[in-house]
């Protein structure tokens, strides 16, 4: 029998727990399975997420996320039942990575410690396979097991206050206020933590701020400087109504207080319906808008220079408009800058008007995100980090 | 990773084969630097230290970027790096030749008048 390597994808909590890789690899030797694949529910828990595998090797970053309810996985987490799919559709399996790696059938069950759900284990085979109730009670056991390792992290006194730490600097859950759905995913190119970062937060007056930023540089460090800079936004926009004048005001602070530091900013503020929207840029990638349904454009917004450089530069406040039902996409120039030796000559504009074309085939902000990361940046392994926010209105 | 042996788990882990060759001819002060290939994390070291080099020998430094097919904000880094070394010793410093790439990157940060050729 064929040995086969466990991918993590989320190594922080493989390496806490190393049961999970051991149960993974018993999964897939006892059943046969084409494929074995645990998701844990993330922080907000309305979102499953991949965190390791035997056999979706080229599984696409960023895209392993599941939203509780839809999909395969969403609906074992749901129904906190075991779910057979004889044939994979694309509706049904929202995970594209499934579908790309040729899964036929799937059998899922609840990963499930005392009564608190942890996640979905499933198994996959890229033939059509008759799933019985031995296969059930199997996969239900083995569920059992990863319950049992997941209560139990292998952490040291020292890693423990890192960890905390750390889990301060990623981003929190989306603030959603009425008449305007969220969605975002951050994709750090090195561990947990990187310089890109997303905000969205309420002023005083049904103010609605939403940011993009990208430290330049990545891992620990610049989340350190990346922290700095979401804390500074907010208080300067708290006092400020002006984007341009909160980014000028972003650039001395970062000038004088982190000199050497570069980053690019994205803010815009809006009011309930959200139709109205001011942005400012420094040095970063316009937002795109899209009518429902209709390919996205982007704001004509020339980013002003980024922060970091020099504060005296003048700054602009642009004003955008998303229509009813429309989308609203900020993303990091991660999501939009490649390589040129992985078989793709296109440029930075192709991309983004890949990600144009992505949002003209969506019907909510959460499978915007899930389709800018599969259609832009599809199984191209990253090495800067990726941000990307969508935002739909439903007023 | 602890508690796993290497053997057991990968990664996901990131190609890296970048290259960027930096070749140097001197005309009466100013130092030209002719850049081909890519900027990242790793060539921008290199890319660094000829320009200091350049411009601890000379009066001025100039940079063809023409043949630069890949560069991301690491690379921006790096020439903020050499303009305020030029600065701070009272020389000039310029971007004399764009790929369309670097062109393109320059104008996402608000860039794209920088570093002007006089």
């Amino acid at each position: 029998m064929r040995t086969e390597a466990v991918t993590a994808l989320d190594q922080e909590t493989v390496a806490a727990h190393p049961g999970v890789a051991d149960i993974l690899r018993k999964v897939h030797a006892a059943t046969g399975a084409d494929e074995a694949t645990v998701l844990l529910l993330d922080r907000s828990r309305r979102v499953l997420e991949q965190v390791a595998t035997i056999g979706l090797d080229r599984t696409l970053r960023g895209a392993r996320r599941v939203p509780m309810g839809q999909g395969f996985a969403g609906r074992v987490a749901q129904t906190r039942q075991p779910v057979i799919v004889d044939e994979v559709r694309n509706p049904t399996v929202i995970n594209p990575v499934l579908h790309a790696h040729g899964v036929r059938s799937l059998l899922g069950v609840p990963i499930i410690d005392g009564s608190e759900l942890l996640g979905v284990l499933h198994i996959g085979f890229r033939r059509s396979y008759d799933f019985g109730d031995a296969e059930t009670r199997l996969l239900t056991e083995y569920a059992a097991a990863l319950g049992d390792a997941l209560r139990h992290p292998v952490i040291d006194g020292a890693n423990a206050a890192a960890l905390t730490l750390q889990r301060s600097l990623l981003p929190e859950a989306l603030h959603e206020p009425a008449g305007l759905a969220l969605a975002a995913r951050y994709v750090p190119a090195e561990g947990a933590l990187g310089g890109d970062w997303y905000d969205v937060f309420d002023l005083p007056g049904d103010r609605l701020c939403v940011v993009m930023g990208d430290v330049v540089g990545h891992g620990l460090e610049s989340a350190i400087v990346m922290g700095r800079l979401r804390s500074a936004l907010r208080a300067y926009a708290l006092d400020h109504d002006d984007p341009a004048e909160v980014l000028h005001r972003l650039d001395r602070k970062i000038c004088h207080f982190e000199p050497g530091a570069l980053a690019t900013v994205l803010f815009g503020v809006s009011r309930h319906p959200y139709e109205e929207w001011r942005f400012s840029s420094a040095g970063h990638y316009p937002p795109l808008v899209a009518a429902p349904g209709r390919v996205a454009e982007a704001v004509d917004l020339a980013p002003d220079r980024l922060l970091g450089l020099d504060p005296s530069v003048p700054r602009r406040t642009v004003t955008a408009t998303v229509p009813p039902g429309g989308f609203l996409c900020l993303f990091t120039d991660g999501l939009v800058e490649r390589r040129p030796h992985d078989g793709d000559g296109d440029g930075i504009d192709a991309n983004i008007e890949r990600l144009a074309q992505a949002l003209a085939a969506v019907d909510d902000a959460e499978m915007g995100c899930i389709r800018a990361l599969t259609e832009v940046v599809g199984d191209y392994v990253a090495e800067d980090d990726i941000a990307v926010l969508v935002a739909q209105r439903t007023a | 990773m602890r508690g796993l042996a290497a053997a057991d788990v990968r990664v996901v882990e990131d190609k890296r084969d970048m290259e960027l060759t930096i070749s140097r001819r001197d005309e009466g002060g100013t130092a030209l630097l002719t850049l081909v290939g890519s900027i990242d994390l790793i060539s921008r070291q290199d890319l660094i230290t000829a320009g200091k080099d350049a411009l601890g020998e000379g009066d001025a430094l100039g940079l063809d970027m023409q043949g630069v097919d890949f560069m991301d904000s690491m690379g921006i880094g790096a020439l903020i790096e050499l303009a305020r070394h030029a600065e701070a010793l009272g020389q000039s410093f310029a971007i004399t030749d764009k790929s369309p790439r670097v062109r393109r990157v320059l104008q996402a940060t608000g860039l794209d008048d920088a570093w002007q050729p006089a």
